[in-house]
C-alpha cells in the first residue's frame, strides 16, 4: 500500500487530488466491506460480497461481538457516562457533572490508598525476578526430561483454587493458632498481630507470595528460550564466562519479549489490584490495605449498612480505567521503542 | 546413550564438555527449595485433611495416624452444593465460550463478509481497553436483566469479556492453515456448516483443548464476580462458599475444613490429568506473539 | 482420520445438546404456584431457624400440593444491599424477613397488612387473626403504609421469632475451673458491671491477654455498653406528650429519626433529586452533646481491652476454639451456639474444665447502675462530672430492647398484592406458620420464641433472657444509635471508633464528643416522608374514627387517631418547619 503523500506526488496536482482522494474512498470501502483491491480490468464480485456466504459468516461471527458488545463495551460506557451522574439506589441516575470527582478527589483515604497501591506496584515489579531466575536455572537443566519433570511439578499447585492458599496462609498467620505467629513469637520474642497489625499486614501479604515464582510465566519463557536454533548459542562466547554475565548476555536478550508483555500485564494489574486486599480486610488494618480498587468496591458494596454511593464508585473506576489505561498504552510504546 | 537431538542446545554444548559438579548441584539444590516452598501448601493441605481440629493446631506440619477419613463425608456434606453448582457453571462456560469464540476465529480468520475487518478490530480494540471499571456496571446491567443468583449472570459475562483475547488466538491459528484444505471442501460442494464441524474443529482441537483448560481454570478460581452476584446460599460457587466457610462456625473444626479445600480441587487435577499435555504445549509453544 | 472427525463432531454435538438440555431444566419451574421467601438463615449458620423454616414449608406444601414455597437464604452482611437491588429491579422475594431498621427503610415497597390481621385466621378459633399474638392489637406498630410517599398507617409485618415480653439475650459462659482458680465463685456470676470489672481484674492475672473471646465484629461487642446509656434520652427532646405510655413506644421510632437526621445548622437550599428536604450534613447534630457520651465511649474503650488480643482479625471459628480449648476463661454464647460450644469443650477442652455439667455456667451481659459509674470514677477512668451527667440516663437494670411491641417479622412485597391468587397464598401460608399448633413445633425445631400467646418458650431459649426487674425492664435505651446510625470518615464506624479507642486514634479526636461528631451524620433522611403525607395519614386517621360505631373499635381507632396526629406534629414542629438547634431539656 502506498503512502498517502507518494500517491499526491505522482498523481500530481489537482486531477492528481481527486485520483487520490477517489484511492482513500476506495481503501475506506475495502476495509469497512471486506473487498479487495481491484486490478484495472477486474471487477468486485458483488453477490460474493453480499451473499448467503457472507451471511453465514456474518453469523458465525454474530455472537461473539453481541455477547462482548452487551457485555464488555456496553458496561465501559455505563461506566464512563454514570460517573458523571448522581446514581440512586434503584439504579435511576441525574446528570451532575463533575461533583463525584470532586467527592473522590477530597478524600483523603483516596490517598492513603493511592500510597498502598504504590506499595504493591513497586514490590510487584521488584517480585517479577524470582520467576524469572527459576527460568534461567530450569533452562539450564542438562537433561530435558529432568526440566519435564520439573515443570510438572511446578504446575502441580495449579490444581487448588488460588483462594484456598490465601485461606491457608491467612490460617497459618493467624493471632492465636497460627504457625507463622508462634514462630515469629519463638524466634523474636513477641507475640506479632500479622493480620492485624497496620504497619505489618501489607509485608504479611507480600510474604505469602513466596517463593514468588508464578508457573505460568515460567512456562512461557522457558517456550521462548527453548525455540531458539543453535547456531545462536554457537554465536555467542561461552568460555569462561560466568553464569550470571551468561545470563545477562544470552538468556535475557532472549526473553526480553515477553517479559514486556508479562510487564504491561503486571502495570496494569497493580493499579486496579483489589482481591487480595479484601480478603485481608478488617477494621484495625483498614487505612493500611485500602487500595483504590478496594475503595470503589466498597463504595458500591459497603460491608455495614450504610448506604452505597454509586456515584463515586463510577468516578473512582473511571479515574482508575484512564491511569491504567495510559500506563499499558506508556508501557507498550516503550516496549516498542525499545526493541530498536 | 541419550539422544542428544531431544536436549536443548546449551545442553548439547555441555555435553562434550567436562562435567561441572557443583553447577549442577547447585540447580537442583534450588529446584528442590522452590519446589518445596510452591508445594508445601498442598503437602499440608494433604496431611490437614485427615486430622481431627485438635491435631490439625498442635502438630501442623506432621502427619497425624490414624487418619480421620471421617472428615470427607462431612465436608462433601457442607460443599456438595457449591460443588454441583460450580461444576454446572464451568461446562456453561467453556462449551458456550468455546463454540463462539472459534466460531468467530473462524469466520474472522478464514471467511469473508462486510464488516469482517471492522467487527475485529472492536474485539481487538476491547483487549488493550482495563476492565477494573467494569465490576459495577456490569452488576447494575446483571441486576437490570434479572439475572443475578441465576448460572446466565456467570456465564454470560465470562462468554462476553472472554471473546476479545480468545477470538484473537483462534483467528490468527486459523489463519495460519493452509486455505487449501477449506477449498478442496468447498469446491466438494460442502455446506459451510459441514466445513465447520468437520474440518475446522479437529484442527483446531489443540486451540480448544488450551481455551477449554483455560475456562475451567478461571470458573473455578473466579472469586470476586460471584461474590457480589451470587449472593444466595444455594447458588454460591466454591470459592465463595469455602470463603464464607471460612469465617463461620460451621467450619470449627478444622480438618474437616480443610478436606473440603482438598475436594475443591479434585476437578481440577481430572482437568489437569487429561490436559497436561495440551496446557503446557500450548504455554511453551509460545503460541501467542503479538 | 474421517472417522475421529465425525465422531468428534458427534461429541461436541451431544455435550451441546446436554449442556442446553441442563440449562433449560434447571430454568423452567412448573405448574406449581411459586411463593419465594427470603430470610438471613440459611441451612449452614449455626442456627436452627433453617430447619423450623424447612419444617413450615413441608407441613404446607403436604396439604397444598399446588404450591412450591422456595426458601432463599442470603447472607446477613449482604442483605441490606441485596434488599436494595431486589426492590429497585423488581426482583424482591414474596416474604422477606426483616430487621427493623431495614423494614423502616422500605416501607413503601410493602404491603399493608392490616385488613388480613382483621380477618378471621382459617387457622385459629379467635374472631382475628390478629387476637392470635400475644398483646394483641396493643403489641402491633402501626407504620407507614402508604406506597412511594403516599399517606396511610397500618400494620407491615407479621410477627416471628419474636416475643414483646422477652429478649433473647446474649449470655457470657465462662469456665468454672478458672474462674475458681482466680479466686472468684462461679456460682454466683456479676450483674452490674461494677461486679464483672472486678471479676475481669481478678482474671486479668492469670490471663493477662484478655479474658473473653472474641471475633473481629467492633459493633456487637460495643452494643453491650451503648445499650445500657440514653434510658429515653430522645423524650427530652419533645413536648412530655409524646412520651406518654400510650404513644411512647408507637412514636420511639419517629423522635429516633427525628434526633440522628435533623442538622442543627438546618437544612440545604436546593432540594435533593427526589424532591426532598436534605440536612445540611457534616455539621454538629443533636446527639454530639449528649450528656453520657464522655461515661459510654469510656466504658466502651474499657470493655474491649477485656477481650481477648488480636481479637480485631479473629473469625468466629479461632474465637470458639480459644474457648473451648480453655486459652481463654469467658466467651459468648447464643441458644443457637450454646449446643456445639458445650460437646466442643467435652472434646477439646481436657483438664482445663471441670468435667461434667459444671464445667461452664452462665451469666446475662450486666447492666450498668449508678455503683458501677462510681467505679469508674475511682479507677479515674472518667471524672465526677462525667459520671453525675450521664447518671439520669443509665439503665440501672436489666433491659429488653422490645419495649412491649413486637418489632420484628416477615414482611410481604407490595407487589404480590396485585396477584389475587398470589396473595391469598402468602396470607393463607402466614396464617398456617402463626397458627397455635404449628408454632409449637416450629420453636422446638427453630430454636426459637413464638409471637402467639399461649405456645411455651422452649427450655434452650428460655434460659437465655435476664431476670425481669421488679419494676420491669429498662427500655429505649439509645446510646448506641450515635454511632449505628453514623458514617464517619471511614465510611464505617466501627473502623473509626476501634481506631480511637484502641488503635492510633489517626483522626486526632480528643475526647468522646469529636469522636461522635464526625460520626454522626443525617444519612438516612430519604426514610422520613413528606410532611404532607403524615398530614394525610392523620386525616385517614380521622375519617376512619368518625366512620366507627363499633364502641371497643372506636376506642382502638381513637388511639391510632392520637398516634397519627402526634406523629403529623412531630415532624412538622421539630423537623421540616424547625428552626434553630434541636436540643434537650
Amino acid at each position: 500500500m502506498k503512502k498517502l503523500s507518494v500517491l499526491i506526488k505522482e498523481a500530481g496536482g489537482k486531477k492528481g487530488i481527486l485520483a487520490a482522494l477517489k484511492k482513500i474512498g476506495l481503501r475506506f470501502r475495502n476495509y469497512i466491506l471486506d473487498t479487495d483491491e481491484m486490478l484495472p480490468g477486474q471487477k468486485i464480485r458483488w453477490k460474493r460480497v453480499f451473499g448467503l456466504s457472507s451471511l453465514i459468516a456474518f453469523l458465525f461471527a454474530l455472537p461473539a461481538i453481541v455477547t462482548n458488545v452487551i457485555f464488555d463495551w456496553i458496561p465501559m460506557f455505563d461506566g464512563i457516562i454514570k460517573a458523571f451522574c448522581y446514581v440512586d439506589r434503584s439504579g435511576e441516575s441525574y446528570f451532575i457533572g463533575l461533583e463525584n470527582f470532586k467527592n473522590v478527589f477530597t478524600d483523603p483515604i483516596l490517598y492513603k490508598s493511592i500510597g498502598n497501591m504504590l506499595f504493591f506496584f513497586v514490590f510487584n515489579l521488584i517480585l517479577m525476578f524470582p520467576t524469572i531466575i527459576c527460568t534461567v536455572v530450569m533452562f539450564r537443566m542438562k537433561s530435558a526430561k529432568v526440566q519435564y519433570v520439573y515443570r510438572v511439578l511446578l504446575c502441580l499447585p495449579m490444581v487448588v483454587p488460588s483462594l484456598v492458599f490465601t485461606l491457608l496462609w491467612i490460617f497459618v498467620f493467624g493471632y492465636n493458632f497460627g504457625v507463622m505467629t508462634d514462630l515469629a513469637e519463638k524466634i523474636f520474642g513477641e507475640r506479632y498481630n500479622f493480620l492485624g497489625d497496620p504497619d505489618l499486614i501489607k509485608w504479611t501479604i507480600l510474604f505469602t507470595g513466596i517463593p514468588w515464582v508464578t508457573s505460568n510465566n515460567v512456562l512461557i519463557y522457558i517456550g521462548g528460550l527453548n525455540g531458539i536454533s543453535e547456531s545462536v548459542w554457537d554465536a555467542a562466547k561461552l568460555d569462561g564466562v560466568g553464569p550470571i554475565k551468561k545470563f545477562f548476555s544470552l538468556e535475557l536478550p532472549l526473553i526480553v519479549g515477553q517479559f514486556k508483555l508479562v510487564l504491561i500485564g503486571v502495570l496494569g494489574a497493580s493499579i486496579t489490584t483489589y482481591s487480595t486486599q479484601l480478603m485481608y480486610y478488617n477494621a484495625a488494618v483498614h487505612d493500611a490495605v485500602m487500595t483504590p480498587g478496594l475503595l470503589m468496591y466498597f463504595k458500591a458494596f459497603p460491608l455495614t449498612t450504610v448506604p452505597a454511593d454509586y456515584g463515586y464508585s463510577y468516578a473512582l473506576g473511571l479515574v482508575l480505567f484512564v491511569v491504567s489505561l495510559t500506563l499499558s498504552l506508556l508501557s507498550m510504546k516503550f516496549v516498542k521503542s525499545a526493541d530498536y | 546413550m541419550e539422544n542428544l537431538k531431544t536436549e536443548s542446545p546449551i545442553a548439547q554444548k555441555m555435553h562434550r564438555r567436562k562435567k561441572w559438579i557443583p553447577q549442577d548441584l547447585g540447580k537442583h539444590i534450588y529446584m528442590w527449595i522452590v519446589l518445596i516452598l510452591m508445594l508445601m501448601p498442598l503437602y499440608i493441605l494433604l496431611i490437614s485433611s485427615v486430622k481431627t481440629s485438635a491435631q490439625v493446631l498442635n502438630d501442623f506440619f506432621v502427619p497425624t495416624f490414624p487418619f480421620v477419613f471421617s472428615n470427607f463425608p462431612k465436608a462433601w456434606e457442607i460443599i456438595s452444593p457449591y460443588f454441583t453448582t460450580t461444576f454446572y457453571y464451568a461446562v456453561l462456560n467453556t462449551v458456550l465460550t468455546t463454540l463462539v469464540a472459534v466460531l468467530a476465529g473462524y469466520a474472522f480468520g478464514k471467511l469473508r463478509f462486510p464488516g469482517r475487518k471492522l467487527l475485529f478490530m472492536l474485539l481487538f480494540a476491547k483487549m488493550f481497553l482495563p476492565t477494573v471499571m467494569n465490576l459495577v456496571p456490569s452488576f447494575m446491567l446483571a441486576s437490570k436483566l434479572g439475572i443475578l443468583n441465576t448460572a446466565w449472570v456467570i456465564v454470560l459475562f465470562c462468554i462476553g469479556q472472554s471473546q476479545p483475547y480468545w477470538v484473537f488466538v483462534m483467528k490468527t491459528f486459523v489463519e495460519q492453515q493452509p486455505k487449501e484444505l477449506f477449498e478442496s471442501m468447498r469446491l466438494d460442494g460442502a455446506s459451510e456448516f459441514r466445513i465447520f464441524t468437520t474440518l475446522v474443529t479437529p484442527l483446531l482441537l489443540p486451540m480448544i483443548s488450551l481455551m477449554a483448560i483455560n475456562l475451567v481454570l478461571f470458573s473455578w478460581n473466579d472469586f470476586v464476580w460471584p461474590l457480589v452476584t451470587l449472593t444466595e446460599d444455594s447458588k454460591r460457587t466454591i470459592t465463595v462458599g469455602l470463603y464464607w466457610l471460612s469465617k463461620s462456625q460451621v467450619g470449627r473444626d478444622y480438618g474437616v475444613l480443610m478436606s473440603g479445600y482438598l475436594l475443591s480441587a479434585l476437578p481440577l487435577v481430572v482437568v489437569f490429568m487429561f490436559g497436561m499435555k495440551a496446557f503446557m504445549k500450548g504455554l511453551t509453544a509460545g503460541a501467542i506473539k503479538i | 482420520m474421517k472417522k475421529l472427525r465425525s465422531v468428534l463432531t458427534v461429541v461436541m454435538a451431544a455435550m451441546l445438546a446436554a449442556t442446553l438440555l441442563i440449562a433449560s431444566a434447571c430454568s423452567g419451574g412448573g405448574s406449581k404456584k411459586e411463593i419465594v421467601v427470603m430470610t438471613w438463615h440459611g441451612p449452614y449458620d449455626s442456627t436452627q431457624y433453617y430447619q423450623g423454616y424447612k419444617y413450615l414449608e413441608e407441613e404446607y406444601e403436604k396439604e397444598h400440593s399446588d404450591v412450591d414455597i422456595v426458601l432463599r437464604s442470603e447472607p446477613d452482611s449482604q442483605y441490606s444491599q441485596i434488599l436494595e437491588t431486589g426492590f429497585s429491579g423488581g426482583t424482591a422475594p414474596d416474604v422477606i424477613l426483616m430487621k427493623s431498621a431495614q423494614r423502616s427503610t422500605y416501607l413503601s415497597d410493602l404491603l399493608d397488612l392490616t385488613p388480613y390481621f382483621l380477618e378471621k385466621s382459617a387457622y385459629s378459633d379467635s374472631d382475628r387473626w390478629i387476637d392470635d399474638f400475644i398483646g394483641g392489637m396493643n403489641s402491633f406498630k402501626l407504620e407507614n403504609s402508604g406506597a412511594d410517599d403516599e399517606a396511610a398507617l397500618g400494620y407491615m409485618f407479621v410477627p416471628f421469632d419474636s416475643n414483646p415480653n422477652f429478649t433473647e439475650e446474649t449470655m457470657f459462659i465462662f469456665n468454672t475451673k478458672q474462674i475458681a482458680e482466680a479466686g472468684l465463685d462461679p456460682n454466683d456470676p456479676p450483674e452490674t458491671y461494677e461486679e464483672f470489672f472486678t471479676w475481669m481484674e481478678a482474671l486479668r492475672v492469670d490471663f493477662p491477654d484478655g479474658i473473653i473471646a472474641g471475633n473481629s465484629d467492633v459493633g456487637t461487642k460495643l452494643s453491650h455498653i451503648h445499650f445500657e446509656f440514653g434510658n429515653h434520652y430522645f423524650d427530652s427532646f419533645f413536648d412530655e406528650k409524646y412520651s406518654t405510655d400510650d404513644v411512647s413506644d408507637a412514636l420511639f421510632w419517629d423522635k429516633t429519626y427525628i434526633v440522628l437526621t435533623y442538622s442543627q445548622e438546618g437544612f440545604e437550599d436546593e432540594l435533593d433529586a427526589a424532591g426532598r428536604q436534605v440536612p445540611i450534613s457534616g455539621g454538629p447534630m443533636a446527639i454530639d452533646s449528649a450528656p453520657y457520651n464522655d461515661a459510654m465511649t469510656e466504658f466502651g474503650r474499657h470493655y474491649l481491652e477485656q477481650y481477648r488480643e488480636g481479637w480485631i482479625s479473629t473469625s468466629d471459628t479461632d474465637a470458639s476454639l480459644l474457648f473451648t480449648r480453655g486459652d481463654v476463661p469467658m466467651y459468648t454464647v447464643t441458644p443457637n451456639t450454646y449446643d456445639t460450644l458445650l460437646s466442643d469443650v467435652a472434646s477439646m477442652g481436657g483438664d482445663k474444665f471441670n468435667q461434667g455439667e459444671n464445667a461452664t455456667g452462665m451469666f446475662p451481659v450486666p447492666y450498668l447502675d449508678a455503683a458501677t459509674l462510681d467505679y469508674a470514677v475511682e479507677k479515674g477512668w472518667i471524672t465526677q462530672a462525667q459520671a453525675d451527667s450521664a447518671e439520669p440516663w443509665i439503665a440501672g437494670k436489666y433491659s429488653a430492647q422490645t419495649g412491649g411491641q413486637f418489632d420484628f417479622g416477615f414482611t410481604v412485597n407490595r407487589k404480590v398484592g396485585e396477584n389475587q391468587e398470589k396473595l391469598d397464598i402468602v396470607i393463607d401460608f402466614l396464617q398456617f406458620a402463626t397458627s397455635k399448633d404449628i408454632q409449637e413445633e416450629y420453636v422446638v425445631k427453630a430454636n426459637s420464641i413464638s409471637p402467639i400467646d399461649g405456645v411455651p418458650i422452649p427450655e434452650s431459649v428460655s434460659r437465655f433472657s435476664s431476670p425481669e426487674p421488679e419494676d420491669g425492664y429498662a427500655t429505649q435505651l439509645v446510646g448506641g444509635y450515635a454511632f449505628e446510625w453514623g458514617l464517619g470518615p471511614d465510611d464505617n464506624w466501627g473502623v473509626t471508633t476501634y481506631d480511637y479507642m484502641l488503635g492510633e486514634n489517626k483522626h486526632g479526636y480528643k475526647n468522646a464528643t469529636e469522636l461522635i461528631t464526625a460520626l454522626s451524620d443525617p444519612l438516612w433522611y430519604g426514610d422520613i416522608l413528606q410532611l404532607s403525607a403524615y398530614k394525610e395519614a392523620m386525616d385517614t386517621k380521622q375519617a376512619e374514627y368518625d366512620a366507627t360505631t363499633d364502641e371497643a373499635m372506636k376506642q382502638i381507632k381513637e388511639l391510632e387517631l392520637k398516634i397519627a396526629t402526634y406523629r403529623y406534629e412531630l415532624y412538622k414542629d421539630y423537623y421540616y418547619e424547625k428552626t434553630g438547634p434541636l436540643t434537650s431539656k
